[in-house]
């Protein structure tokens, strides 16, 4: 019961704010009352997951939760709610900055649409147990998502939506052809697209590695991993930063949900095929990643070089059979994440740009902004006590000397371009950014919600190297 | 009544080479339309009318929404989209027609050749059905990736679906019926909110020609403050 109304309450948001006509207020109430209620909906999950059980056959065999989905849908759940409680600050912000343009941007009410209709489509893909209904679920967040990305309406965002919905639409399109393989591959025993039905019975390996090739394809281009990632760049650095935060953190968790659930149900004599072309798409990422984070004259758009390096890790580590550790890899990037887009978008508005280059000095004028940024940007490359350190120590000692040595000379790389580039934008002396003193105080603000982030990220760092560290796991 | 199916098939098969040669838009959207309304009809015509009595309920719910949606609805936005952004023809592809027959006539070659030497088709299925959904596949992506109007390729993108949907229903997938809604209500919100990115590139730059988006890349000459320039 509880997952349907997870879903059909940011629905029931959606068409509350359609009716709501132009009240501004009335529309932010409601995007955090769902955003809010969502959360809860989530946490009595993990509470009282009996009370999930009480909808008739035919439903629960289309959504249910497990382990997996519930701690995807908790991710969802808390970035959604965190960027609903910036968006409702930040939006306002941009329209008197921009004040001459204002009546450009994408009115408020449809960014609201977008965003709880994105959820919506995010909760049915992590909570749905059937493959073709993942599949329409996934579809439904690149379409909800779409319109977000062109909310500044100049041609460069249009752009990058185009380049979004055609190339995401093409490679979901071949998830569905896997998808499609897959209920082949089990078409002895009727099995469909049921998840839980192909996990039990016996599928047809050829069958099932063509199903996981075009599957991989397809969910891996909404990941972000390469050779597939040629729209993450473009969208993540021409849509605001509240949409960036879902997108790279929710529904690149939800996508790589969707590679996993095909895992699970692959035959014994195709799963080491599958694995090792996993590792060798999330080896690529990663290196491709490095490579394009060193020479980025972008700071948005080395976010999301970033994000695709740490999918290129998911996937590694998953494929080493590290489940756990994958799932707290992603927890932390998304809300490293959640940081970083969050003060990218406050350093954008401050100095008009989002040039590398054009910025220096931003301890000088926006120090909370800037303190807050280098230090997210040390954690995600994984500089202790961050917990992707456990995670990236662990994939590195799982590893073996070979592979581990190639990936702790990419990571290296990364951690050499990243740092490179926040101490240029950081340090020095200030030019480039002219800003009056209210803006500054306002900007300063909204630090609130990316520095409480950024200590939860710290503590549960230090707690857990020291539970580690207390009883010698490693 | 695998004959009729094979028919179809067949259809499918001149529609997607007459596909790739056309180069009026309008052209193009009738046949797309023509797709559609033989991809609506083809499950029944899957139907085992001698052993399995009438089609049940399902069946004949999918085939109707099929061919409102794909034969008439979504060809009707196309057409509007057209019109507005008043584009009559593909004048310069990036590969020529006669090239482009060639490519997708010898893709579509390979793909019979390999699947009746090595293809498993199940029982009752036609053996036309894998083969002719891979050139309609093939075909689609050829369309998107060798056109340069945005109007096109999303023409080459329903083709690219209804390829998708001919292997499904060929191959006698089981989807169930709500995941076949919702794959077909996915395709229609896709072309509308593509009909709609349309509307603003062509108001935006006054042309729909994809290849000239190129403005976003690693290498950014001209550094400008953010603001994007609008070229015509």
């Amino acid at each position: 019961m509880i997952t349907l109304f997870l879903i059909l309450l940011p629905l029931a948001g959606l068409l509350a704010v359609w009716c709501s006509g132009n009240s501004l207020k009335l529309q932010a109430a409601l995007l955090n009352i769902g955003a809010a209620l969502h959360c809860i909906g989530v946490a009595l999950l993990w509470i009282k997951p009996e009370w999930d059980n009480t909808l008739p056959a035919n439903i629960t065999v289309l959504i249910g939760q497990d382990v997996l989905s519930r701690t995807v849908l908790t991710t969802i759940s808390v970035l959604f709610l965190l960027s609903s409680l910036q968006t409702v600050k930040y939006f306002p912000m941009v329209r008197k900055h921009f004040a001459m343009r204002a009546e450009k941007f994408l009115s408020p009410q449809l960014v609201v649409i977008c965003l709880l209709g994105f959820l919506s489509s995010m909760t049915l893909v992590a909570s749905s147990r059937n493959f073709g209904l993942l599949w329409v679920a996934m579809e439904a967040t690149t379409l909800a998502s779409a319109p977000l990305i062109i909310f500044n309406r100049n041609g460069d965002s249009l752009e990058a939506m185009w380049k979004y919905i055609l190339i995401c639409s093409v490679g979901i399109g071949f998830a569905l052809f896997g998808t499609m393989l897959l209920a082949i591959s089990g078409q002895a025993t009727h099995a469909g697209m049921d998840m839980a039905l192909l996990g039990m019975s016996k599928l047809d390996p050829m069958w099932f590695k063509a199903a996981f090739v075009f599957m991989l394809a397809g969910y891996g281009t909404k990941m972000g991993l390469a050779p597939f990632h040629s729209w993450m760049p473009d969208a993540y650095s021409e849509a605001p930063g509240v949409l960036s935060v879902l997108s790279s953190g929710a529904l690149l968790a939800c996508s790589f949900l969707g590679v996993a659930r095909v895992l699970e149900v692959a035959p014994a004599e195709a799963a080491a095929f599958c694995r090792q072309l996993m590792m060798a798409l999330g080896l690529l990422s990663l290196a491709l990643a490095a490579f394009f984070i060193i020479r980025q004259q972008d700071y948005k758009r080395m976010l999301a070089y970033s994000s695709m390096e740490h999918m290129g890790l998911t996937a590694l580590l998953w494929a080493l059979d590290l489940q756990t550790v994958a799932l707290l890899h992603i927890i932390v990037h998304a809300l490293l994440k959640v940081v970083l887009f969050m003060t990218a978008d406050n350093i954008q508005l401050a100095c008009g740009t989002q040039k590398i280059n054009s910025i220096s000095g931003l301890l000088g004028v926006i120090r909370r902004n800037g303190i807050i940024y280098l230090i997210a940007v040390l954690m995600l490359c994984g500089m202790p006590p961050s917990p992707l350190f456990i995670t990236e120590m662990y994939l590195v000692a799982k590893a073996g000397p070979i592979l581990g040595a190639v990936i702790l000379l990419l990571l290296f790389v990364v951690f050499a371009g990243m740092t490179y580039h926040v101490m240029r934008m950081t340090m020095g002396r200030n030019h480039g950014c002219v800003i009056d003193g209210k803006e500054i105080g306002d900007l300063e603000k909204l630090t609130v919600i990316p520095g409480g982030v950024l200590s939860v990220c710290t503590v549960g760092g230090i707690l857990l190297i020291a539970a580690l560290a207390a009883f010698e796991f490693v | 009544m695998t004959d009729i199916s094979e028919i179809i098939l067949s259809a499918l098969l001149l529609i997607d080479l007459a596909l790739v040669v056309s180069s009026r838009m309008l052209h193009c959207i009738k046949l797309a339309a023509m797709h559609g309304l033989l991809i609506g009809v083809f499950p029944l015509a899957m139907w085992d009318f001698s052993n399995g009595g009438m089609p049940h309920f399902g069946v004949w719910f999918v085939a109707s929404v099929g061919v409102l949606l794909k034969g008439l609805l979504l060809p009707g936005l196309l057409r509007h989209a057209m019109d507005h952004a008043k584009v009559k023809r593909e004048l310069e592809p990036l590969v020529g027609y006669v090239e482009s027959l060639g490519i997708v006539l010898t893709l579509s070659a390979l793909a019979f050749y390999f699947w009746i030497r090595g293809g498993v088709t199940p029982t009752g299925s036609p053996l036309l059905a894998a083969p002719v959904a891979f050139t309609t596949m093939i075909a689609g992506i050829f369309i998107i990736i060798a056109r340069r109007k945005a109007l096109t390729q999303v023409v080459g993108f329903l083709i690219f679906e209804n390829g998708i949907t001919v292997f499904g229903l060929g191959m006698a997938v089981e989807c169930g019926l709500l995941v076949e809604l919702g794959i077909m209500l996915d395709v229609l919100v896709l072309v509308f909110v593509m009909g709609i990115a349309m509307f603003h590139i062509n108001r935006e730059f006054s042309h729909i020609n994809t290849d000239e988006l190129t403005h976003l890349n690693e290498i950014d000459e001209n550094d400008d403050s953010g603001e994007s320039e609008v070229r015509i």
